[in-house]
């Protein structure tokens, strides 16, 4: 248990509201802004959306970290201000010593916000997982949602992902109505969920007697009610409602009793139950004051962060008793969580997500004609090697850097055999692979393929994906009209596609993005669009598998995985602030950046394993605390 | 016979289960036809060919050539404008100018929050629409989030996915799988489980628990609650609507299977035809539809073209066989816009027909696909606007804002407004 005690979990509470901090950024650094900066960004034109006017006090310092961040890589790299500014050596310096001071300020002073938990709706996911976590039915009914985009830092679960539509809410009405089909009411059972639809039996019920409501007989089963009420009720909004609540649902429940019978009513109850604001959102009560979450809001947050799904009895049976507001109790249950098969949630989820594997499901990108073996079954199996490899990342806990590279894979027959390994029987198995052509992510066949186009590899793609989803580096987009490369074959008109690349990589627009991306791609080369394994292109020349970063030529996938591997800082800070923006939900801010180092320092303590990631955000400021409300 | 008034009309019309001809047979509908202009736009990705955009002349002596060939048949019945530009789109090459599309707004350059303008279909769903059972329908073929993240030009690529705006912040997905629409539009949800009475209690009680909700959440959550509110005001008023202002469905109304076709143009002619199902019964009187998403990479194989993806094909350059391949596709677009639009013409609504009574748009939010250009947008509106547009035209606006027209269909459809976004004038 101390492994994580270097954590300072009750730091000190103080609310300052962070605006009224009087900071007094000197004048001097406005004076060079306005020399140097406002014609272009503010005065005549605001260029790349950026208004330096507009930024003068702390405040809009704190809302324009990104601005200022980028601003500083510009200036030191001297690409601004433009020469035409005829700049000196001594301003800039100033220039970027004051962006660095602010920098650092903004940073230190945001580390005690725990920053935004907006309300967020239930993704397709959670929401067909929770309805099982009530009814114990598994009816998929979230197929029928129109589906919503990815957002924040690139996931499906963030809130402003989350709107609610005429047409959404139409949906959600109409899945409740199904559930509620599937219900009878039972005066000792309670809400009773059976496989099929259930027809209301035509007799008149005879569970409560209409007239005479004050009989003794009638009043005990109007108790008995309410509690199947109150049960039913914290279950759904999976936190324990109000006295007046329960009362006044009761008293609904009994007035549409009179009006439509006893079984009508209890589907309506239902119905009203899972179209609920409460049911559909992800409801925490608002802070007067910065506060820690409670109980049970903290089971909640834990259970969609790793399960996709709501608390099980464990997790509320912990927030009921406070218990699981204790350090210990939260490593415990991270572990407990993480070892349990619902966690295969933050592999289809999370990882699908960042790392984009999943899109192999969504669309089968691979040529038909050239690829006549590649069928929909070959795509739901690469994408089953990948969920797979990450579940047991989690499962076994190893290290985050597997990712990269490692000396196992998984593999069904069909898969096998266009990796060309060994069969070991049905179904998928752990696969030793040995010879480094297999084994970590980069060398998975869901990812080579989305990352190729239709009929042949493509290294900027490939690269691309190396730079932005492994390292978390990517380059700015590039300038309208830049050209396309054309889509057939790995050669165009007697030039390879190195020499294509090659020389575009030279082209002084390019340059400075593509000799980033481009190398990483090439050693990939060695995969084909559907990443099997190959040696030749099909012209029967050598596969261009080099690439050159940084004056270090780097050939095949298993330099470039060592490579990758000298780079793990890079890899360990994005995949600590993906899983920090799936966690939260929403996208990572300057407050954030504290926590991301005590993930970085955590994971490297403790030999890189995913455990100390994900328990590190689950203690995280962020995560145990919410911020003063508006 | 005697003509009946309006509201006698309606009043028998009351029942869905009313066919259309028993209606006709009542003797001059056109009273209930005034005033019902519908609206639709169409999207095409990927912009035209332009050298192949061939027009010519006026009236019955309009010349249609290369990608518009096929519009012949219904040449009395179209104009074109040309000249329409959005000034400020800007953005990316392809998914900002299709959010924008119908709102000439700027997409807010962000790989994560999403940030356009109100487009004018919603607009119209608002003003006109909002009697109708069905205020605005939005209709597709492409899943939503077919694509995630963001494009390297640093915008998500869910703005691509969404021409349709309710508010900056919050974009319309489209309804793609027939069968749903159908249910959508002729079973009220409601109606399995609950008769409308207990749907509406259930309702009534869903908003008393959101309003006491609101008092123990954040203000910076009330959005989301508001939004919530507003979708179940919008289907309670519906249930009210259900049988009020809808005409019949017609006899030989197939309902349509469940799934999607298989097929690109029976999934495009199926929804279109249960657009204008719709827009016939009167289920809804505004709609737009999308026919891909921006900058798609939807393959024509059927077409004979297996050089490259719509988008791929696009940006033909110096090569001759991928503009040809192109224009192949976008004259494939006009051919399915000219299909409906003739089956449009064959529906009669008293002496005149739905096209009559409509406006359908088909355009793109770029011209040259070659080259990302939002001046002189491609823009086709058919349906003379239930008589007070004249059509078999050609018109240049030399340099007009798009919004100049869009403004002009709301109005014809009678939206009492007199600016929208960047319009300096009314263009129909």
């Amino acid at each position: 248990m101390n492994l994580y005690s270097e954590f300072i979990m009750c730091r000190v509470l103080f609310c300052v509201a962070i605006f009224y901090i009087p900071v007094v950024m000197g004048a001097e650094f406005q004076e060079l802004l306005a020399k140097y900066c406002y014609e272009c960004h503010g005065e005549k034109e605001v260029e790349a959306e950026i208004d330096f006017k507009t930024i003068k006090d702390f405040k809009s310092y704190y809302e324009n970290y990104d601005v200022l961040k980028y601003s500083l890589m510009n200036v030191e790299a001297r690409e601004m201000p433009p020469k035409k500014s005829d700049i000196s050596i001594k301003d800039r310096k100033k220039l970027i010593s004051h962006l660095k001071k602010i920098i650092r300020e903004i940073e230190t002073f945001a580390n005690d916000d725990p920053g935004p938990s907006p309300v967020r709706r239930l993704s397709s996911v959670e929401y067909d997982n929770s309805i099982e976590a009530v009814t114990g039915l598994r009816l998929n009914l979230s197929e029928m949602f129109p589906a919503n985009g990815t957002a924040g830092e690139g996931f499906s679960n963030d809130h402003s992902a989350m709107n609610v539509t005429a047409l959404q809410f139409e949906k959600f009405f109409e899945a409740a109505q199904q559930i509620s089909s599937h219900s009878l009411f039972d005066l000792d059972k309670g809400f009773v969920f059976k496989r099929e639809t259930v027809n209301i039996p035509s007799e008149p019920d005879k569970i409560f007697f209409k007239e005479n409501n004050s009989s003794s007989n009638n009043s005990d089963k109007i108790l008995k009610l309410k509690k199947h009420i109150e049960k039913f009720i914290f279950k759904v909004f999976r936190f324990p409602q109000e006295q007046s609540e329960i009362d006044r649902m009761t008293m609904d429940f009994l007035e549409d009793t009179q009006r439509f019978g006893v079984q009508m009513a209890s589907r309506l109850f239902i119905i009203r139950c899972f179209a609920s604001t409460k049911f559909i959102f992800r409801i925490e009560e608002k802070a007067e004051e910065k506060r820690r979450v409670t109980g049970y809001e903290l089971a909640s947050r834990l259970s969609y962060f790793i399960w996709s799904s709501p608390p099980d009895k464990e997790l509320y049976a912990l927030a009921e008793t406070g218990e699981l507001l204790r350090k210990e109790v939260i490593i415990y249950e991270v572990e407990r969580m993480l070892k349990d098969d619902r966690s295969r949630a933050l592999a289809d989820n999370f990882a699908a997500e960042w790392l984009k594997f999943g899109e192999i499901k969504d669309r089968v990108t691979a040529d038909q004609e050239k690829f006549p073996f590649f069928t929909i079954d070959v795509a739901n199996d690469l994408y089953e090697e990948s969920a797979r490899y990450f579940d047991y990342i989690l499962k076994e806990d190893m290290s985050v850097l597997d990712v990269i590279d490692s000396d196992y894979t998984f593999a069904n027959n069909r898969l096998a055999e266009i990796y060309k390994i060994p069969k070991y029987g049905f179904g998928f198995k752990k696969v030793r692979v040995t010879d480094r052509t297999r084994g970590g992510m980069l060398t998975h066949g869901s990812i080579l393929t989305i990352t190729s186009l239709p009929k042949r590899t493509s290294p900027i793609h490939r690269g691309n994906w190396i730079i932005s989803s492994i390292l978390g580096t990517p380059t700015p987009p590039p300038p309208p009209n830049a050209g396309m490369l054309p889509e057939e074959t790995n050669t165009v008109k007697g030039d390879s596609l190195e020499a294509l690349l090659a020389e575009h990589r030279n082209s002084p627009a390019c340059k400075g993005c593509h000799q980033k991306i481009d190398p990483a791609g090439f050693p990939l080369e060695n995969y084909d669009a559907v990443g099997r394994w190959r040696e030749t292109y099909e012209n029967n020349q050598p596969v261009e598998n080099i690439g050159t970063i940084a004056d270090k030529s780097i050939t095949g996938p298993g330099e470039l995985k060592d490579y990758l591997m000298d780079k793990k800082h890079l890899f360990i800070r994005n995949i600590s602030q993906k899983m920090f923006g799936y966690a939260l939900g929403r996208k990572i801010n300057v407050g954030d950046l504290y926590s991301i180092k005590q993930m970085e320092m955590n994971l490297q303590r403790h030999d890189y394993r995913i455990f100390a990631l994900v328990a590190t955000i689950a203690l995280s400021n962020q995560f145990q605390y919410k911020r003063k409300s508006q | 016979m005697k003509t009946m008034d309006r509201r006698t009309v309606l009043r028998g019309a009351g029942g869905i289960a009313l066919g259309l001809p028993w209606l006709e047979a009542m003797g001059d509908m056109n009273l209930l036809y005034n005033n019902n202009v519908r609206l639709a736009y169409l999207f095409m990705p990927n912009g035209i060919e332009p050298s192949a955009w061939k027009k010519s002349g006026s009236g019955t002596g309009m010349n249609l050539s290369g990608s518009l060939a096929s519009l012949d048949p219904v040449k009395t019945e179209i104009n074109f404008h040309e000249g329409l530009t959005h000034r400020s789109a800007g953005g990316d090459a392809h998914v900002s100018k299709t959010a924008n599309f119908l709102s000439g707004i700027r997409a807010i350059r962000s790989r994560s929050a999403l940030t356009c303008g109100v487009s004018c279909d919603q607009v119209a769903a608002e003003t006109i629409g909002k009697d109708s059972y069905l205020p605005s329908v939005e209709l597709g073929i492409d899943r939503s989030d077919l694509r995630k993240g963001s494009n390297n030009q640093g915008f998500s690529l869910a703005y691509g996915a969404h021409i349709s705006w309710s508010s900056p912040t919050t974009p319309l997905p489209v309804e793609r799988i027939p069968s749903e629409f159908y249910k959508r539009l002729f079973k009220g949800s409601a109606k399995q489980v609950s008769t409308p009475e207990e749907t509406v209690s259930v309702l009534d009680r869903i908003k008393d628990d959101t309003r006491l909700l609101m008092n123990k959440i954040g203000r910076e959550d009330h959005y989301r609650m508001q939004q919530y509110f507003y979708s179940i005001r919008s289907l309670e008023r519906r249930l009210a609507k259900v049988n009020r202002l809808s005409f019949g469905i017609p006899r030989d109304t197939k309902k349509p299977d469940p799934g999607i076709p298989r097929n690109f143009d029976e999934h495009v002619n199926l929804m279109l035809d249960l657009l204008i199902l719709a827009f016939q019964t009167n289920r809804t009187r505004i709609g737009t539809f999308m026919f891909a998403l921006g900058g798609s990479r939807k393959r024509f194989n059927q077409l004979g073209i297996s050089g490259g993806n719509h988008h791929d094909v696009s940006h033909y350059g110096k090569d001759i066989s991928k503009k040809k391949s192109f224009e192949k596709i976008v004259r494939h677009h006009v051919s399915l816009y000219s299909r409906m639009l003739q089956k449009m013409q064959t529906i009669k609504e008293g002496d005149k027909t739905l096209l009559d009574n409509s406006l359908v748009l088909f355009g793109s939010g770029i011209r040259d696909g070659n080259r990302h250009d939002t001046r002189n947008l491609p823009i086709i509106v058919a349906g003379k606007g239930g008589g007070n547009v004249r059509t078999g035209q050609i018109y240049n606006h030399n340099n007009k804002p798009m919004c100049n027209l869009l403004l002009g269909t709301l109005k014809t459809a009678g939206s009492r407004i007199d600016k929208f976004n960047d319009s300096d004038g009314s263009i129909i």
